[in-house]
């Protein structure tokens, strides 16, 4: 929460440009920038991990000139960062967080047919910047199916050779039942929406953060496991809860969201350790800006 | 001599053999020259194939275009007759709930068959926005003078019946300003928090963008009035035109005026409307239509643009803008599929490589 008035101010200054700027830009540059900044409480569960208290944070800008008619070039970066806080820490990191530039297109395939390309390169631990082993780049596929302006499908493909799982394939639908319901089941945030008016929306639903991170040589001696030295985690959570989006601006729109994160997990999957957190209620703000 | 007079006939000969292939260059050669086709083969446009391209961005953010080219079995004056009278109410799978020629004077009469029937979700929608209205909370695309008569009118008729006769005296106002005054005469759309935006203006200034399209169809467009110029064109007698459709589960009325003008051996059709009471703005659509021999028969070769302005496309950019129009064009290429059903047989899938008519 100590993260909200900044991100307020950026966003209401994100905004205050974005409102410049689209008086000059036209429809051959778009401009998105997204923040989020969420908190997850702490229990008096102690089992295990207990609950970890943890404070993310993820923003990312994405600049998007059109080279043909068909072709989008994506240029941008990415910084998102975990903090956690447990009872009884054990072998969880104090932080995972990484910087990526973005480097993609956007591809009109076929009459029905689009595609985005997104590779991540950049550093993925706890930017202690210990070697190359921190730098990786993951790289995102993706298709939809334009069915008509009620349906399209979409075909995700994840790829990352550090993970446990290098492959994750995924598969969504947006469907617009009628003027107000839509079940828009897209990865990493599903849901189900209903529109209130023009400005407002309230749904319920799902949201998915991942990522592989490798954590920093002397990190094993300091959990007291040495085998963690330099290890790589798969760090995974699920929430899921209500939420309310407000377009204050035809450019700019603000979310809030609260519920539980039944799962989160810490996968050391090369050292064979495993970290469950307890079930923990959690608060999330957004903002969003395409200009 | 004698050999001179050999190469004159086989010349005459030839020129006069190669005549229908040289006019049918022409209208290959004037249908790149102005639209975004770089490549068109006829044999497969007769095959039933419709070629599309999204309009490419240009400075004006606030609209969205496409270019479509296609073949239709029917004479070049017929396809443009049957356009300019097409009511696609009728037709199968169509979103268009009820289709109306408004006369000239325009009477509330030409929209008896308007009808917001509450027991499907779009035109309750529209009602339920028509009556805020009343409350004095807008959503729709409407002047203040617009917005006072219909408050006025729905206050005193408020159910789905009289809230209906309302938009039709509403709409008819509106239609006999028009033939009055033509586009210089359509009221702007007002709101509470800015200015009155002109739609025509908007539609003039998109269209301008479109210089090669605006070259090749300045007749058309100057003979009804929409853009400035006469160009040796009289001014031209639309038809007009009201219709009550679904636009994304949300019941949309507009008005509308089509002129059709002959230009040597072929026809320009535009399609224009001017009053919208959601979703968009204005629209322009524009026709070429040029002869082409179709298995013995005269058929027709169209060139069609769809220009669509709509300010919240300003803030639609990259891959959602693509989305938008990629599905415009294949909410475009039905409605030419629905347009061939209309006029009779599709042309034959297997048909003759075409002969291009001088």
């Amino acid at each position: 929460m100590k993260r909200a008035v900044p991100l307020g101010l950026l966003c209401a200054a994100l905004t205050l440009l974005s409102a410049t700027l689209a008086g000059v830009s036209s429809a051959a540059v778009s401009q998105e920038f997204d923040l989020e900044s969420g908190a997850v409480a702490g229990t008096s569960d102690n089992r295990g991990i207990g609950t970890a208290r943890e404070l993310s944070t993820d923003m990312r800008y994405v600049i998007s000139p059109q080279i043909t008619n068909d072709l989008l070039l994506r240029v941008g970066a990415e910084w998102e960062r975990f903090s956690f806080a447990a009872p009884r820490t054990g072998a969880l990191p104090d932080a995972l967080q990484h910087v990526n530039a973005i480097i993609g297109f956007d591809y009109q395939l076929a009459d029905q047919w689009l595609m985005r390309t997104e590779l991540q390169p950049g550093v993925y631990g706890d930017l202690r910047l210990t070697g190359w082993r921190e730098v990786d780049a993951p790289l995102i596929i993706g298709a939809a199916y334009l069915r008509s302006d009620d349906l399209q499908w979409f075909f995700g493909l994840r790829i990352d050779a550090r993970s446990q799982f290098p492959v994750l394939p995924a598969l969504g639908a947006r469907w617009q039942v009628d003027e107000s319901w839509t079940l828009n089941l897209q990865l990493p945030q599903p849901r189900l929406e209903y529109g209130i008016s023009d400005k407002h929306l309230v749904y319920l639903g799902a949201g998915v953060k991942a990522g592989t991170f490798t954590v920093d040589e002397h990190f094993g001696n300091d959990h007291g496991n040495p085998r963690l030295n330099g290890a790589t985690v798969d760090y995974a959570e699920l929430r899921l809860g209500p939420g309310w989006s407000w377009k204050v601006f035809p450019t700019t729109t603000l979310e809030a969201e609260a519920g539980y994160v039944p799962w989160r997990t810490w996968d050391f999957f090369d050292q064979g350790v495993l970290l469950h957190s307890r079930p923990a209620p959690y608060l999330q703000l957004g903002c969003h800006v395409r200009f | 001599m004698r050999y001179g007079h050999v190469c004159l006939i086989t010349a005459v000969c030839c020129t006069l053999n190669w005549t229908p292939l040289a006019r049918g260059q022409d209208v290959a050669t004037s249908l790149k020259r102005f639209s975004d086709f770089p490549k068109i083969n006829v044999t497969d446009l007769l095959g039933g194939e419709i070629l599309a391209e999204r309009g490419a961005a240009t400075n004006f953010s606030g609209g969205i275009s496409a270019q479509f080219c296609f073949a239709v079995p029917t004479p070049p004056e017929e396809t443009a007759r049957r356009l300019q009278s097409w009511d696609t109410s009728g037709a199968d799978g169509t979103n268009v709930y009820a289709h109306g020629v408004v006369h000239t004077p325009s009477t509330p009469d030409d929209f008896k068959k308007l009808y917001l029937d509450p027991t499907l979700g779009p035109t309750r929608w529209l009602l339920d926005k028509t009556n805020g209205v009343a409350s004095g909370a807008p959503e729709l695309n409407l002047s203040r003078a617009d917005a006072q008569e219909l408050g006025a009118c729905v206050k005193k008729n408020p159910a789905p019946r009289g809230s209906s006769a309302c938009w039709a005296a509403m709409l008819s106002g509106r239609a006999a300003t028009f033939q009055r005054n033509g586009f210089n005469g359509v009221l702007p759309y007002d709101s509470a928090d800015a200015a009155p935006y002109n739609q025509i203006d908007q539609l003039r200034i998109m269209l301008r963008e479109q210089t090669r399209v605006l070259a090749e169809l300045s007749p058309v467009l100057q003979g009804a009035g929409l853009i400035p110029g006469s160009g040796g064109v009289p001014r031209l007698t639309p038809s007009h035109y009201w219709s009550l459709f679904d636009a994304n589960h949300r019941a949309v009325v507009n008005l509308g005026a089509t002129y059709r003008l002959a230009v040597d051996d072929h026809y320009q059709v535009l399609d224009a409307e001017y009053y919208v009471s959601g979703s968009y703005y204005a629209a322009a659509t524009l026709y070429e239509i040029w002869p082409i021999r179709d298995a013995g028969g005269t058929g027709s070769l169209v060139w069609r643009g769809d220009y669509y302005v709509a300010p919240m496309l300003k803030y639609l950019g990259g891959l959602e803008r693509m989305a938008y129009g990629a599905i415009m064009i294949q909410e475009v290429k039905r409605e030419i599929g629905m347009f061939r059903n209309y006029l009779g047989a599709r042309p034959d899938r297997h048909a003759a490589a075409p002969d291009l008519l001088p």
